[in-house]
């Protein structure tokens, strides 16, 4: 179950943010501003602080996924540095499937519109909609 | 088997009151540097806390700046997170794991490499402990709830010499909650389930 997701562009501004369910609260466009700088920041800095040993082959990416007592979130960025973050319930350990596919709406949807600036809000009636599909399933 | 990097206990006022580390071989903020031999094989300890002013580096010194620096950035990381889930909650009240400035319940986080536990006491102390990414935030947060419970009430606040001024925040200077603390990392870093 997603109860909401929020996409932020490569330099930590919000891009697009929707709530599924009232699972979550619903953020005010503020507060949801805030939510996705804070979420970029406290994303690079965790790859920063990691203690674990240094592997040649393994870089730390950032927060994955994080855990509270009511729903987990779950975050997957893009190679270009785009983040898809999904906020689901505790019964969801990977949505990562679900991301990926959100993904490719967003390309199909957002970046292939010729109207589409890039690094700015996504305002499709289409994405919408394939969106609330995929969610639905 | 729970393979534990290492601890902060923060206080009310932000500040790094105790550090250890266990299994880490990796300098704070160093991350593209090849470690030295000789930070991999003692184990080092937050160092205003040292026990001994001979294991106390001089209070400029390189190693004392990064691992103050490191302490900033970890209490900043975790600090920013519980602050956006809270934002986030809607569910007011009921449930249990969140209280005082936590009320989201904010239990965890996990990148690729390592798995970091929050847990927050009601007075606002802060213990973060870092973990292997395979620790779920289910079987570790017993396990900090337990060392606020019986180890750093029963060893630090129910000491005599605890400072109770809270205005002040004081490094723990216990050799006997760091004994403690270390068996019982140690007992949960050996079992195969954690308790």
């Amino acid at each position: 179950m997603i109860h909401a997701l929020f996409i932020i562009n490569r330099s930590g501004g919000l891009i697009y943010s929707r709530n599924f369910t009232q699972q979550v609260a619903q953020l005010s466009s503020n507060e949801a501003l805030i939510f996705a700088g804070t979420f970029h920041g406290i994303h690079a800095l965790a790859s920063r602080i990691s203690p674990a040993p240094k592997r040649d082959s393994v870089r730390d990416m950032g927060i994955q996924s994080i855990d509270t007592k009511n729903f987990r979130m779950h975050c997957f960025q893009t190679p270009t540095g785009i983040k898809f973050i999904a906020v689901t319930d505790l019964q969801q350990a990977k949505v990562t499937a679900a991301l990926n596919k959100m993904y490719v709406l967003y390309c199909d949807y957002a970046l292939k519109n010729p109207f589409y600036n890039l690094e700015m809000p996504v305002r499709s009636e289409m994405f919408d909609a394939k969106l609330q599909q995929l969610v639905a399933q | 088997m729970v393979l534990v990097y290492n601890i902060y206990i923060f206080d009310r006022h932000c500040e790094c009151i105790f550090y250890t580390e266990w299994n880490r071989s990796r300098s704070p903020l160093t991350a593209d540097q090849p470690t030295t031999a000789d930070t991999t094989q003692r184990p080092l300890v937050w160092p205003t806390t040292a026990t001994s002013t001979a294991n106390r580096l001089p209070h400029d010194s390189p190693r004392n700046i990064a691992m103050e620096e490191e302490a900033k950035l970890v209490y900043g990381v975790a600090f920013s997170t519980r602050n956006i889930i809270n934002k986030l909650n809607s569910q007011e009240s009921g449930g249990t794991g969140g209280s005082g400035g936590n009320p989201g319940g904010f239990s965890s986080f996990a990148t690729n490499t390592y798995r970091m536990h929050y847990y927050e006491s009601p007075t606002g102390t802060k213990f973060i402990l870092t973990t292997d990414v395979a620790a779920t935030a289910a079987s570790i947060q017993p396990v900090l709830e337990m060392i606020y419970r019986n180890i750093y009430v029963e060893y630090v606040v129910k000491n005599p010499l605890f400072n109770v001024d809270p205005t002040v925040s004081s490094p723990i200077e216990n050799d006997y909650f760091r004994a403690v603390l270390n068996n019982y990392i140690r007992e949960i870093s050996s079992a195969t389930t954690v308790a």
